[in-house]
């Protein structure tokens, strides 16, 4: 019997590796996938300074309080979900210390921090066709005019609940979805993306 | 499709939302003399009305919260919505 513990992407199984080794070609639509990220749950009130303060200085950089805004700085990227609560994404070899810092710095507040690394993983689309794929059956308005670079907005993508944002003007998006959906939207990804080409990149 | 507007997040699809019925009813205090009645007329009684209609939304799929919305229950017209805690629109209490 093995001692030894191997994390895998909840997607191992469609070997999105592999398939990157073949190139893009002339794919419309280009995924890969961030895996295996630290993912960190913070609650905590917005409306308390030393809770805002104490946070930001342990992630080094601003906990966004503007509804869906997204803050990056030092290897940390921090996600607006609701008005007292965040997801943090950082490495995978910093969450757990992360943990145990924001609880030190942030004791005897009412917060609650919790990693959830293990429960998402993080997929990017790039490509000339990847708007016109979200808009198939994201029901966000993905125009330049309402979603833009720095915002984040929870929605859905097909049925899968999802955490999106658009990295840069290309467009490319960055999704985060729960490891119980990723099976599902990867599936519905090959039928729905399959008229653009779909390939992978590492 | 309604668009509805979340408090925090701004207008978005019916699709991200869930339904919670009627809104500002109260849990009564003082259970322990409550009649089946009164339990009833809790638990089960809406008012179903024709026209305005001030119930709970929850945006389930986005920012997960509960709010408050004024709806035609004829038109399906949201004509404002409002933070849980809040006073319904053109409320006395
Ligand atoms: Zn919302």
């Amino acid at each position: 019997m093995s001692n030894t513990v191997v994390a895998e992407s909840p997607l191992v199984r469609f070997k999105l590796n592999e398939r990157a080794a073949k190139g893009t070609g002339n794919a419309g639509v280009i995924v890969n996938e961030r895996a295996l990220l630290g993912h960190v749950n913070l609650r905590g009130d917005a409306q308390d300074p030393r809770f805002v303060s104490a946070a930001s200085q342990v992630l080094g950089v601003d906990v966004p309080t503007a509804a869906n805004t997204v803050h990056e700085a030092q290897g940390n990227t921090v996600y607006w979900l609701g008005p007292n609560e965040w997801l943090i994404v950082t490495t995978g070899e910093r969450a757990t210390a992360l943990v145990g810092e924001l609880r030190k710095a942030l004791a005897g507040l009412f917060v609650a921090v919790t990693e959830v690394s293990g429960g998402q993983t993080v997929l990017v689309f790039r490509g000339r066709s990847a708007r016109a794929l979200f808009t198939k059956e994201c029901p966000l308005d993905l125009h330049p005019r309402s979603f833009r670079v720095g915002q984040c907005a929870q929605t859905h993508l097909a049925k899968a609940p999802i955490l999106i944002r658009q990295l840069d003007g290309e467009p490319t998006y960055e999704i985060v979805v729960r490891r119980s959906f990723s099976d599902y939207l990867w599936l519905w990804l090959e039928s729905a993306a399959a008229e653009y080409g779909l390939a992978m990149s590492k | 499709m309604l668009l509805i507007t979340c408090p925090w997040c701004g207008v978005r699809s019916q699709t991200e939302f869930s339904y919670g019925g009627e809104a500002h009813i109260v849990r009564p205090l003082d259970t322990d003399a409550m009649n089946d009645a009164e339990w009833g007329d809790y638990v089960f009684m809406r008012k179903n009305s024709k026209g305005r209609h001030l119930e709970q939304w929850n945006h389930a799929m986005g920012c997960r919260r509960w709010f408050n919305a004024e709806r035609d229950t004829v038109t399906y017209r949201i004509k404002s919505v409002y933070k849980v805690g809040e006073k319904a629109p053109g409320a006395a209490e």
